[in-house]
């Protein structure tokens, strides 16, 4: 019972200071709070997209508490979101002239895919060799490799590769087959969110019962023990950052063809930062991935319905945001089991 | 010498309790059971136990490391709760670790100052105070060395200091000669009977019967958690009221489920008889490494046969760490060979029939091959190398189970469970490292290696931290082991029960980094 209540009442807490606070700031509190807590759910297109929006979270949390777990903080989840997403919509705005079908569509589509997932990964793992070569932070260098790549790809975007035929920054639209098809009209609810819900158990499964899992584990914990007992502790920081880069591409990649079909200026827009986010929130627990992309997705959903359909402040928005989530976060009331102080050999 | 009640456990009780199992049922451990004890300043207090008793939580609980479940903790005679070390520290009660973390790239004299108070720090007067302190504990030590750089006996010594310049009234020593070297001892603790002289409060722990003895006020004595005597060692017309039988007796509670031997693999090798082997199993040849701010290593070679146990002692900064680095493969030599006979159809992942060479150079001696090669390694570093605090106990014995893809759970329950229970030790697998004695991690880093099926076993410091049962207990394993064929060597700075007529087949000393 322990291990539910302490999320609950974290939660909880959380509406109870979101409820003061919209009542406090917003000229119409009771129609901004209503906005807040009744208009995610009160369309198929409000809920199908927030859910759409969980399901991209929760694929690159996944990848970044895969990080996390071996004991690798990536920072770099903006740009490799946003460099996969680039490819990706590159790739299948230049295979629009193929047919769809397995060899033609269906070998482009797979390409794309497979590109989006290696350039993630690659972005991840150059800092993650540095650490293992040089004993550079992978902490800053994953942040400023990003830091660095972001304009770059603002300018190509926005730049040589923008769609030259409309007023957007953006890149050309993939074709229409490429496009993964919503499953709640109208809103843009797809697969993506089953995919991305089926790798978090799944990284959730092997972490806890596969050895590459318990090794992985075991090193992110201890990495001196690890590498007194033989395991490649260097090899196995390098393979979680670059799942961790992987899962971020394919965000991308989802991104592009479940959600905007076009690469625009800002893809990533601070989902990187969100995804880790809902990484620390979950514990770094992938099981807990889905729940806490899906606070995060509601957060962000009804904090928009509050802003557009009523006078509440744009920087209040953030405010509450941050409320909820240092309140849910908060050490003393841990959403696992796993970081009872208990479990941590404290006192009973 | 003024003596009065500075602090005073009352009914203290410590139970950690571990996220449930599968049961859904969490696991409970009681460290301390209604412990009341007083402590004194102007008394030397020892605290004896065997591993497990409870000694280091009762200390971690005076010095705020651990907060008590129930019970309470009188300072000055006020109840207190303490948030930490620090606010420990602020009422006058200071603890040196048995290994202290100090910042390994900060002087002597930086980290003895970390945390004074003020805003300006004036070295010259600092390095004074600290100085007179080190003549008054007859601490000979360069304020100006880097820590990295410093022996345990030293760093030891460096935190000392620390603990003294903070002007405690009470100071917490947790078996403080175990890293020193055998003729410093005494030297210690002369030192700690003048400090008592002066009005300072001591709590000693220590495992060593004679040691307490002899230098003791009072002695206080656990078992499995509980208080089971405490008394000063003189009545008020100058009697011994306590001897070495009467504490022998205390301590001599038959140990939880009692220790099965053998740990490892049923059947051991083809010549697993006592005769010893002809052949080197392990031959260290040229092995030269100099890491940047230790002791260096110069020109290693040595054999060992199977079925012997080789001692190689050092003192403190004859640069035994550094060759227990390099044996184990934690840091590359800068020269040498490390050769390996692996046995047919046993030791190491090869189970081949036929006997195996292999040579590691430099850049093959790692960590991973050696385990490969069927070598066992118990470091001296056990809470971090060995396992680590955050690990369960589940999670620390499974190590060499998780080469397999998918872990299978009954079969690892079942070898965890087994081995906690040959062990004797009352432990639930979730239970955190963090929470076992040192004793208790030693046992169970040792019964992991030996049920990796070793034929090579090198163990560092093994009696570290050991009570005197459990170091005859590990006397008698490493024999058996040499006796089924094991190829055994022992590194030790603090040769003790060991050093027992017999029980090496072949000693080397290490000094300054050479083998004679």
């Amino acid at each position: 019972m322990r291990r539910f209540l302490a999320p609950l009442t974290a939660i909880g807490t959380g509406l109870l200071v979101i409820t003061v606070f919209l009542a406090l700031s917003s000229e119409d509190p009771a129609g901004t709070l209503r906005q807040f807590f009744t208009r995610p759910f009160s369309s198929w297109w409000h809920l199908g997209n927030m859910l759409n929006m969980a399901g991209l979270l929760a694929l690159a949390a996944t990848g970044s508490a895969i990080a996390l777990k071996s004991g690798s903080f990536n920072l770099g989840g903006e740009a490799q979101i946003y460099a996969p997403g680039l490819i990706t919509a590159l790739i299948l705005a230049a295979g629009r002239g193929t047919e769809p079908g397995l060899m033609g569509g269906m070998a482009v589509f797979a390409g794309a895919l497979a590109a989006a997932v290696i350039a993630g990964a690659l972005l991840a793992f150059v800092p993650a060799l540095l650490k293992a070569r040089a004993n550079i932070s992978e902490l800053l260098s994953s942040f400023l490799l990003s830091a660095a790549l972001l304009p770059v790809l603002d300018y190509l975007v926005g730049g040589p590769l923008r769609d030259q035929s409309k007023n957007l920054l953006a890149t050309p639209p993939i074709a229409a087959w490429f496009r993964i098809h919503p499953l709640a009209r109208p809103s843009l609810f797809n697969v993506s969110f089953f995919v991305a819900a089926g790798l978090a158990v799944i990284a959730g499964v092997i972490l806890r019962k596969t050895g590459p899992g318990y090794r992985l584990r075991v090193t992110g914990i201890a990495p001196d023990f690890a590498r007194f007992a033989g395991f490649p502790a260097n090899g196995i920081a390098m393979a979680g950052m670059s799942l961790s880069g992987a899962l971020h591409g394919l965000t991308g990649f989802f991104a592009i063809t479940g959600t905007w079909y076009v690469c625009h200026q800002g893809l990533s827009g601070g989902m990187g930062w969100s995804a880790l986010a809902a990484a620390l929130i979950a514990r770094q627990n992938p099981f807990a991935v889905i729940p806490s992309a899906l606070l995060l997705a509601w957060l962000e959903t009804a904090t928009d319905s509050a802003l557009l359909s009523t006078r509440f402040g744009f920087d209040s928005t953030s405010i509450v945001q941050a409320v909820i989530l240092l309140v849910i976060s908060a050490r003393a009331l841990p959403l696992g089991p796993a970081n009872g102080r208990a479990a941590r050999g404290k006192p009973a | 010498m003024s003596r009065r009640v500075k602090a005073e456990l009352a009914g203290v009780s410590v139970v950690f309790e571990s996220a449930a199992d599968g049961s859904g049922i969490p696991y409970r451990f009681t460290a301390l059971d209604g412990v009341s004890l007083p402590f004194s300043t102007g008394e030397l207090h020892t605290i004896l136990g065997e591993n497990g008793a409870g000694k280091s939580t009762l200390v971690h609980v005076l010095s705020g490391l651990q907060e008590p479940s129930a019970g309470t903790v009188f300072v000055d005679g006020t109840g207190t709760s303490f948030s930490s070390p620090a606010d420990a520290l602020e009422r006058g009660i200071a603890m040196v670790h048995q290994r202290p973390l100090l910042s390994d790239e900060l002087t002597v004299l930086e980290n003895v100052a970390l945390g004074s108070r003020g805003l300006f720090v004036r070295r010259s007067a600092k390095r004074r105070e600290i100085l007179e302190l080190a003549g008054d504990w007859d601490i000979d030590l360069d304020l100006n060395a880097r820590v990295r750089a410093l022996s345990p006996a030293d760093r030891l010594r460096a935190a000392l200091l620390g603990a003294l310049y903070a002007g405690p009234s009470l100071l917490i020593l947790d078996e403080p000669t175990a890293v020193l070297a055998p003729g410093d001892r005494a030297r210690f603790m002369e030192a700690a009977g003048r400090a008592r002289d002066r009005g300072l409060g001591i709590i000693l722990i220590t495992h060593k019967i004679e040691e307490a003895l002899r230098w003791s006020d009072r002695i206080s004595v656990l078992r499995k958690g509980k208080l089971v005597h405490s008394s000063p060692m003189l009545d008020d017309g100058g009697n011994h009221l306590v001897d070495s039988s009467m504490l022998e007796a205390f301590l001599d509670a038959p140990a939880v489920g009692g220790i099965r031997p053998s740990a490892g693999p049923e059947s051991r090798r083809e010549y697993g008889d006592p005769a010893i082997s002809p052949q080197p199993s392990f031959s260290v040849n040229g092995l030269s490494a100099s890491p940047a701010n230790r002791p260096s290593i110069s020109d290693i070679s040595f054999t060992a046969l199977p079925g012997t146990i080789t001692g190689i002692f050092g003192h403190p900064g004859s640069g035994m760490g550094t060759l227990e680095d390099a044996l184990s493969g934690m840091i590359r030599p800068d020269s040498g060979t490390v050769t390996i006979r692996m046995p047919g159809g046993n030791g190491g992942t090869d189970r081949g029939h036929e006997p195996k060479t292999v040579a590691l150079g430099p850049s093959r001696l790692n960590p991973r091959r050696l385990r490969d090669c069927g070598v066992a390694l118990v470091p001296s570093n056990r809470a971090y190398r060995g396992s680590h605090p955050d690990l369960s106990v589940a999670d620390f014995l499974l190590a060499y189970r998780s080469r397999a893809w998918v872990m299978r759970r009954d079969g690892d329950t079942a070898f965890v469970a087994d081995v906690l229970e040959r062990e004797g030790i009352p432990a639930a697998p979730e239970r955190l490292a963090r929470t076992l004695s040192g004793g208790q991690l030693q046992r169970l880093i040792l019964a992991r290696e030996l049920a990796s099926g070793p034929s090579i076993l090198i163990l560092t410091e093994p009696e570290w931290g050991l009570d005197i049962r459990s170091a005859a207990l590990l006397r008698e394993r490493l024999v058996e082991s040499a006796r089924s064929g094991m190829t055994v060597i022992v590194l030790t700075d603090t040769p003790d029960t060991m050093a027992i007529g017999g029980f090496y087949h072949k000693v080397l000393r290490l000094r300054e980094g050479r083998l004679s």
